[in-house]
């Protein structure tokens, strides 16, 4: 009933048409008596063979009552129905003929009658004619046969084959939008189609007969689309990028998710791996056709499994299930795979029934990604940590009856083997208490309780136990995005490179979750992170984060120096995951970079100039200082963006710079949240003051507040900055900018200006480009910035990493001025100085 | 007799069910497609989506029914499920006051998404509980007047007024679509169709067009 449909108008069906004209008699007493007429399908009867004896041998007395009571014919023969189809009995022969569908007539207002279309006449002794079964494009399959055995060569799969990899090679789909992409793909498609039309063949068989040209192009669809392949999907991921990494992040985070959170039966279970084993072929396929299928298949596990679990299944059942699988599945792509189906469908309309099955799943990940679901989500160990926290506040943690018996047969609290579920089942926690507070920890991390945490660590708990599955506390917090834990645990140095039983370090699990948070705690407060391992399936950080669309943290770690070649144990690269354009773009920037500065080491240094590579010696030193706490985490990170807002006051006061009489108020303890402390924790509060800032603390990327100054061109918060001790030549981590650097970037001419007054600052710096101030300022055409460099004695001879100098820069983007202008400034400095000889060559 | 005009024009018209939670939506539906002649042929294991097949005077018509998910955790993605539907059958409990002001909430969303290409018919379900009642039934019909809604009263448990509200939206929504067809028609015929033309000529299309803008 659900997978296909037959059906037939039929007032067109020569059998009805019969009775209709010449019984009205048998109609009218029908809607009477409720007896229900039968009507072969059209062309299974013979217009000859329609007399009235077998008109009455298809009109069905039904029993008054429910139940075990037969049907009789009008001709007294006795039938049985079950189940959508007709069982006769005659000449002891028994005939199993299909009902196809019902249809009620109502007629003259208030008078009703129900036909049943059936699948061939009832007690016909010969065969009938079969012919009319018209042929259903179902998958890829089916369209390759039609298209092969309709024009009866291979001529018309490789034409369409021949202009869609012309068309691959031409067109570059993946940087347009939705509605360009979908007119291109018309555009291919109608190109495909006048292949097919050239075929005289085929031409002749669409002029006449309409569901044979319906047909086609189905067919001729799909194959294109099979032919497009990886491609096709590959931009549309590209179009919802944003969505899927979204959606991606709350799918690998509720790992947890259990039946009975979502709200289903426990007798779903068979039903949902049968459905979960089609659901997973999703993105084997690459025509909509066969991803249609798919959909189709798995709702119909789900719908028609009302018999096993004995009851009817709604909607609601439905959702709850379809959300459960793709919270499941290794998916990583729904909104795409969504967007294709609706959008990219070209030929003709869908059922119904197919939107329905559509729209199911679109409900299904809408809900996923709702709040709804977030708000759904449970901890399951919240109680045991209530309870410890209970402790510690009421200083009874010492004293704690240590009844550890049952707890030590467990592989360590939170564990969820099979073997530890059934034990702990029957514990009570309170009794838990004892030398196993290494698993307290990995409770309380994963639990997000720094509190807990802090206490433990304080008291000199194994910060790097790891249970049975390889997991330290550390993974733990990494894998949930917990920041202020993973910042407290590297604190206390924590191996932060511990592999889990598969190889995973933490910074695998923060990538695999899409924690950007633990990513940037991890790589800056720990130098010793190591950013390409790879775990037990060869699988690096950036692979993983590269497989699950996360764009902001594959660019963190690329930044920090994340391996772009790296291949997996499925020899697989980066650029072999990377589901979008974005990602893949983003990391071929890298890769680019990646090569140069291997040229750049294998080279000799006479090729470029000494000092081109001399910033990379010295560099590291001149960085801002790393904040080490999650406090400082925070007021870093509202300095800046202070003074971005150009907030003068609120600068001075985190820098505590400022005397406003402020009432000294302490929290009720640490970690209250009472509405009072709530307060006091807020950013303008006189905490932030008494621990005032230092003024060369830099952000996880590395800038300072200077830096900020800079980019915004906040000149007056600049000026204040530098008259209280900061670094000029401050740079920032990877890209090794100093505050010129940004300001010159950004064409701020005052700040520039500023920044020069200061006596020590270095105007030929070169940032991790080897590209100077004076470099950017050429790049932008901007004249007055390079002029007031120049003027400052800028060199515009240094050449970056590329091998260009300010002045080829200049002579490239065509900025006419500024090489005017540079010219004059290296040939004042020739007659000036006489000494400039070799380098000479270079620049001309 | 079968008034057979021979118009041969076949509709597909979708239809959502929606309302509070337990106000009998899925009984309903249940109730309609189990029709009491045949009761054994259709073993109904499913309810969410459901089609009947209906000819009124020698127009086909084809009811897919969606029934949508009642839990509230479920109430956002009503959209989802209403987009593009002909009718929408409102219903309420007439023991339950606040399933009606929930009709209420639908109706505003209907007409806000939806505008007047929607059928609405509001349905007063459980009237076998007439004892209980505590939606008052005047009001309830002043009401779907005001927002040229239908009213019935049914009852899923004793097989009252279902057949013929779903049959009265169904003649609502043939009446529309009639309407609609003649105006468009009376219109220039726009060509709003998804189906890419087909030309015969080579029309082979600009095949540069993305190629300055790629980075
Ligand atoms: N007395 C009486 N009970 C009814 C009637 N219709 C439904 N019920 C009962 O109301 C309850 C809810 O019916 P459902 O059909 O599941 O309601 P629903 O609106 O689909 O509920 P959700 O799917 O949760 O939104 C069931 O216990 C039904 O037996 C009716 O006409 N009369
Ligand atoms: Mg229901
Ligand atoms: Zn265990
Ligand atoms: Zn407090």
């Amino acid at each position: 009933m659900w997978s296909h449909q037959y059906d037939e108008n039929l007032s067109a069906n020569p059998f009805f048409k019969e009775i209709n004209e010449n019984h009205s008699d048998i109609i009218e007493e029908s809607a009477i008596q409720n007896w229900v007429i039968c009507v072969p399908r059209i062309g299974t009867v013979e217009p000859e063979e329609i007399s009235s004896e077998v008109i009455l041998d298809h009109i069905l007395v039904c029993p008054k009552e429910l139940g075990e009571y037969p049907f009789f014919t009008l001709t007294k023969k006795r039938i049985c129905v079950e189940n959508k189809q007709i069982i006769t009995n005659s000449d002891n022969s028994k005939a199993i003929t299909d009902i196809l569908f019902e249809e009620t007539f109502y007629y003259n207002k208030s008078s009703k009658f129900i036909v049943w279309c059936i699948d061939r006449p009832l007690f016909f002794k010969h065969k009938f004619c079969d012919s009319h079964s018209s042929k259903n494009l179902i998958i890829l399959h089916d369209c390759i046969d039609f298209l092969w055995c309709e024009s009866l060569s291979h001529n018309i799969l490789d034409s369409i084959k021949n202009v869609v990899s012309t068309f691959k090679t031409n067109y570059q789909l993946e940087i347009e939008n939705l509605q360009t992409q979908k007119e291109i793909i018309g555009c291919l498609f109608s190109q495909c189609l006048q292949i097919c039309f050239k075929n005289d063949v085929l031409k002749e068989k669409c002029r006449l007969n309409e569901p044979f040209m319906e047909n086609l192009k189905v067919a001729v669809e799909t194959y294109m689309q099979y032919c497009l392949g990886k491609r096709l999907m590959f931009s549309i991921n590209t179009i919802s990028h944003h969505k899927d990494g979204h959606l991606n992040k709350i799918i690998r985070n509720s790992s947890h998710v259990q039946y009975k959170h979502l709200g289903i039966d426990s007798d779903f279970a068979d039903v949902i791996s049968s459905a979960k084993n089609e659901l997973k072929q999703i993105n084997t396929y690459w025509t909509i056709l066969d991803k249609v299928e798919c959909l189709k298949k798995t709702l119909k596990c789900i719908l028609e499994s009302g018999n096993v679990v004995k009851n009817c299944i709604t909607s609601d059942n439905v959702l709850q299930i379809l959300a459960f699988l793709i919270l499941k599945l290794n998916v990583n792509n729904w909104y795409a795979n969504l967007t294709y189906i609706k959008e990219f469908k070209l030929s003709t309309e869908n059922s119904d029934r197919i939107e329905y099955c559509i729209a199911s799943f679109e409900a299904a990940v809408e809900f996923v990604s709702s709040s709804e679901f977030w708000s759904i989500k449970t901890n399951t160990h919240e109680e045991v940590i209530d309870f410890l926290e209970k402790k510690i506040e009421s200083g009874e943690a010492k004293t704690l009856s240590v009844e550890k018996q049952s707890l030590k047969n467990l592989c360590h609290p939170l564990c969820s083997c099979s073997n530890c579920r059934s034990i702990s089942k029957c514990e009570i926690w309170s009794d838990c208490f004892g030398d196993l507070n290494e698993c307290f920890l990995i409770c309380a991390a994963n639990a997000g309780k720094c509190d807990v945490v802090e206490y433990l660590l304080n008291r000199g708990v194994n910060v790097d136990y790891s249970d049975c599955s390889g997991k330290t506390a550390l993974h733990y917090a990494a894998s949930k995005g917990l920041q202020n834990v993973v910042l407290l645990l590297v604190n206390k140095n924590c191996n932060v490179n511990q592999l889990d039983n598969e190889k995973n370090t933490p910074l695998h699990l923060a990538s695999l979750n899409g924690h950007e948070n633990c990513i940037k705690a991890l790589i800056y407060s720990s130098p010793e992170v190591d950013i390409n391992a790879t775990n037990s399936f060869g699988d690096s950080p950036l692979i993983l984060a590269t497989r699950w669309g996360y764009l902001d943290l594959v660019k963190i770690l690329l930044e920090n120096g994340a391996s772009v070649s790296i291949k997996n144990k499925r020899n697989q690269t980066v650029f072999d995951v990377s589901p979008n354009f974005y990602i893949t773009r983003t990391c071929e920037k890298y890769s680019a970079r990646q090569l140069k500065k291997i040229d750049r080491t294998t080279e000799s240094d006479s090729t470029y100039p000494t000092n081109a590579v001399a910033h990379l010696k010295d560099g590291c030193n001149s960085h801002g200082v790393r904040p080490k706490t999650t406090e400082e985490f925070k007021k870093i990170d509202l300095l800046l963006k202070s003074i971005e807002n150009n907030d003068l006051p609120l600068t001075c006061f985190y820098l505590g710079y400022t005397n406003t009489a402020t009432v000294e108020r302490g929290k009720c303890h640490p970690l209250c949240l009472c509405d009072q402390c709530m307060i006091a924790d807020r950013p303008d509060a006189d905490r932030i003051a008494n621990q005032s800032i230092n003024v060369n603390m830099c952000d996880a990327s590395g800038r300072t507040a200077l830096h900020v100054a800079a980019e915004f061109g906040r000149t007056d918060i600049l000026r204040l900055l530098l008259d209280n001790g900061a670094l000029p030549n401050a740079k920032t981590f990877r890209t090794l900018r100093t505050p010129l650097h940004v300001a010159c970037m950004e064409g701020r001419i005052r700040t520039v200006r500023e920044l020069l007054k200061c006596g020590d600052c270095a105007v030929d710096e070169q940032d991790a480009d080897g590209n100077t101030a004076l470099s950017y300022a050429c790049e932008k055409g901007d004249a007055k910035i390079a002029e007031v460099l120049l003027c400052n004695g800028a060199d515009c001879n240094r050449k970056n990493l590329a091998g260009k100098s300010a002045l080829s820069l200049s002579e490239e983007s065509m900025q006419y001025g500024i090489y005017r202008l540079l010219k004059n400034n290296v040939q004042n400095m020739m007659e000036r100085n006489v000494r400039v000889s070799s380098a000479e060559d270079d620049f001309f | 007799m079968a008034n057979s005009t021979n118009t041969n024009e076949s509709y597909n018209f979708k239809v959502v069910l929606l309302g509070e939670g337990c106000v009998g939506k899925t009984s309903l539906v249940i109730r309609y497609i189990e029709d009491k002649f045949n009761p054994k042929h259709i073993s109904t294991i499913q309810a969410s989506f459901l089609t009947k097949k209906i000819n009124l005077d020698g127009s086909r018509i084809n009811l897919s029914i969606w029934d949508t998910a009642g839990q509230e955790k479920f109430h956002a993605l009503g959209p989802i499920y209403y987009r593009s539907s002909n009718g929408a059958v409102l219903v309420y409990d007439i023991t339950d006051e606040d399933s009606f002001q929930k009709v209420k909430c639908w109706v505003k969303e209907l007409r806000k998404m939806l505008g007047t290409d929607i059928s609405l018919v509001i349905v007063g379900n459980k009237s076998d509980l007439e004892k209980d009642r505590h939606v008052d039934l005047d009001l309830a019909k002043t009401y779907a007047e005001k927002v040229k809604a239908m009213h019935f009263q049914t009852s899923a448990k004793l097989n009252e007024g279902v057949e013929e509200m779903f049959l009265a939206l169904a003649q609502k929504m043939l009446e529309e679509a009639k309407l609609k067809a003649a105006h468009e028609i009376s219109l220039t015929r726009r060509n709003s169709q998804r189906v890419v033309q087909v030309v015969d000529d080579e029309n082979v299309p600009n095949t540069n067009k993305s190629c300055c803008s790629n980075s």
